[in-house]
């Protein structure tokens, strides 16, 4: 599905990870890690979102520097803490994201009522708490029609309502769409809520399967 | 000193202030202080010492002895308040200070003032290094009026802006925030390209306000300075080069406020050229005025070289900052080495050039960084 090439990411001369070569297979991939390891990075990188040197190839054909757009209509993103200029509306966001990522009309219908967003999307996110915002980032990460769906920190802020709903959507999205999910979680996923999960772990500024 | 929330404030607020301000008391102390302190008058070997002295210390005795003099030096102390309030007043809703809001206001009303004095007594330094010296020349040239004044004018800017912090930080509970707002243009179209003027709108209308003050300032004085070769094209791509970097701090903020909020938008999938040409829609709306009066005052084919390198060479300020990152005293050197080295290449009047060098410049920048 996606895979790095001579990957490295550095932070005023410090090497923070390096990764000559990996494929992630298709399906869900939870990357686990300590504080500082380098989880968010990757995960920023392979969004497109903050350079780095090397190369990422989704499908083996598009590279995340050469076919950028195209890349990017098929990779979304979800950061861990998103923020959002304070005086546009949830809805003006959704609408923004569905146009870029090319979805049909009324996407975020399923997504809004599924974590009942509806009362108050239409009000600038300025207004909105911690976990409204995530609850945005996510049904905003669903838009399109995505390949591969990056989801830093899913579950930080979210209620105990919601995340159920979110792997129901995992599910359903890796069911229709054959979409692959890249995941960094400090928390644990309840057993049987997501189908078979693959772990990896970062460490030693480089990712690897666990022993 | 010793107490701890004055020593934080100073580190958070304070530093904050003159490190993002750096190049607006650069200009300030160029363009008013340096004149104030000593006024500088070709040929005066006829004169006494004493008339001498009097024509060197001309504007800083105005500034105590006649009514528009001391509303000239009162007004700038105001401005430069405001400016401050300002200033803090958003800093104090930024993600790393939100701490203050539930430490800071569990001291005594009166230590949280104390402590937010001294802070906003170090952030008007400069003003009180102006007053002082008024003072000082005011009192050894016999106006003793409003040199004892000023001392009370300082202190009730400080303790007001003091006072103003403090209910900020107090309020937070009691006062829903008004920044979410900008109701009458929830119904408008939001391009991304336009989300920066938004903020500008809701946040930044002070240094907008301030910025448009110092481009009307520099054409009218380049005007005045060369008022016999108005329709030269180098006087009009001196007045653009002025205005594009009288914007740089906008643009140092349009930059930070790119990395903040929108992270997202480099996710969406948007090609290089879509990406400049949302870059020049942007600097096309935000220099609107200037374009236009350059376009107006200039005639057509001179206006327009103008206009083109007053927006070329804001983007590749913009773009530089794709380069350097948020440093801004690194990005201020490289301001100042850009600004001085277009300045001479326009004397030789390569305007339409520095044009199309500078517009092809910012492409490539922001080539490299997507």
């Amino acid at each position: 599905m996606l895979q790095l090439h001579n990957f490295s990411k550095s932070y005023r001369g410090r090497a923070v990870l390096r990764i000559d070569s990996f494929a992630f297979s298709p399906g869900t991939s939870w990357i686990q890690g300590a504080n500082g390891s380098g989880k968010s990075t990757l995960l920023r990188a392979i969004a497109g979102v903050t350079p780095f040197e090397g190369d990422i190839l989704l499908a083996g054909q598009l590279s995340v520097k050469k076919q950028a757009v195209a890349y990017r209509r098929l990779v979304n993103f979800a950061e861990a803490e998103p923020l959002f200029p304070e005086f546009l509306t949830g809805r003006e966001l959704i609408h923004l994201f569905r146009a870029a990522k090319n979805g049909p009309p009324h996407q975020e219908d399923f997504y809004l009522e599924g974590l009942h967003m509806t009362s108050y999307v239409h009000e600038p996110v300025g207004t909105y708490s911690s976990g409204m915002l995530k609850k945005l980032s996510l049904v905003l990460a669903f838009l399109g029609q995505p390949t591969c769906i990056v989801l830093d920190e899913p579950l930080t802020t979210l209620d105990a309502a919601a995340i159920p709903v979110l792997c129901s959507w995992m599910v359903r999205q890796q069911a229709q769409q054959g979409t692959s999910f890249l995941l960094s979680s400090h928390q644990a996923f309840a057993a049987g809520s997501l189908p078979a999960m693959q772990q990896l772990l970062i460490e030693h500024a480089t990712l690897h399967y666990p022993e | 000193m010793k107490n701890p929330l004055t020593r934080v404030l100073l580190k958070v607020v304070a530093r904050g202030f003159y490190q993002e301000h750096t190049g607006w008391l650069i200009s300030l102390f160029l363009v008013v202080f340096v004149n104030f302190f000593w006024t500088r008058v070709p040929s005066q070997n006829h004169l006494t010492e004493a008339q001498i002295l009097e024509n060197g210390f001309r504007l800083v005795l105005l500034s105590v002895s006649e009514p528009i003099g001391v509303a000239a030096l009162l007004g700038v102390c105001f401005v430069y308040s405001l400016k401050s309030w300002n200033y803090v007043a958003g800093r104090l809703k930024s993600v790393d200070v939100q701490f203050l809001a539930y430490s800071s206001n569990a001291l005594p009303w009166r230590q949280q003032v104390t402590s937010w004095s001294v802070v906003q007594g170090v952030i008007l330094l400069p003003v009180v290094v102006l007053c002082l010296y008024a003072m000082v020349i005011g009192v050894i040239f016999h106006h003793w009026l409003v040199p004892l004044l000023l001392p009370v004018y300082l202190l009730l800017l400080t303790v007001t802006g003091a006072a103003y912090y403090t209910r900020l930080l107090n309020d937070t509970v009691v006062k829903p925030d008004k920044r979410a707002g900008l109701t009458w243009a929830r119904n408008w179209p939001k391009p991304v390209f336009s989300l920066f003027l938004y903020e500008i709108i809701a946040t930044k209308r002070v240094t907008y306000f301030l910025t448009k003050g110092a481009s009307a300032a520099s054409i009218a004085l380049l005007l005045l300075a060369f008022s016999d070769s108005r329709t030269d094209v180098r006087l009009a791509g001196m007045i653009a080069l002025c205005c594009a970097v009288g914007h740089f701090i906008l643009i140092f903020q349009a930059s930070e406020f790119e990395l903040f909020y929108l992270p997202f938008a480099r996710n969406l999938p948007y090609g290089r050229g879509q990406a400049y040409g949302q870059q020049v829609l942007l600097y096309g709306v935000l220099l609107l005025p200037e374009l236009v009066w350059l376009l107006a005052a200039g005639g057509f084919r001179t206006g327009l070289t103008a206009a083109g390198l007053l927006l070329s060479v804001t983007l590749l300020l913009r773009t530089l900052l794709y380069w350097t990152g948020q440093h801004m005293t690194s990005y201020l050197r490289i301001v100042v080495g850009l600004f001085l080295f277009l300045l001479l290449a326009n004397l030789f009047a390569l305007t339409g050039l520095l044009a199309l060098g500078s517009a092809l410049a910012a492409g490539l920048l922001l080539y490299r960084y997507r």
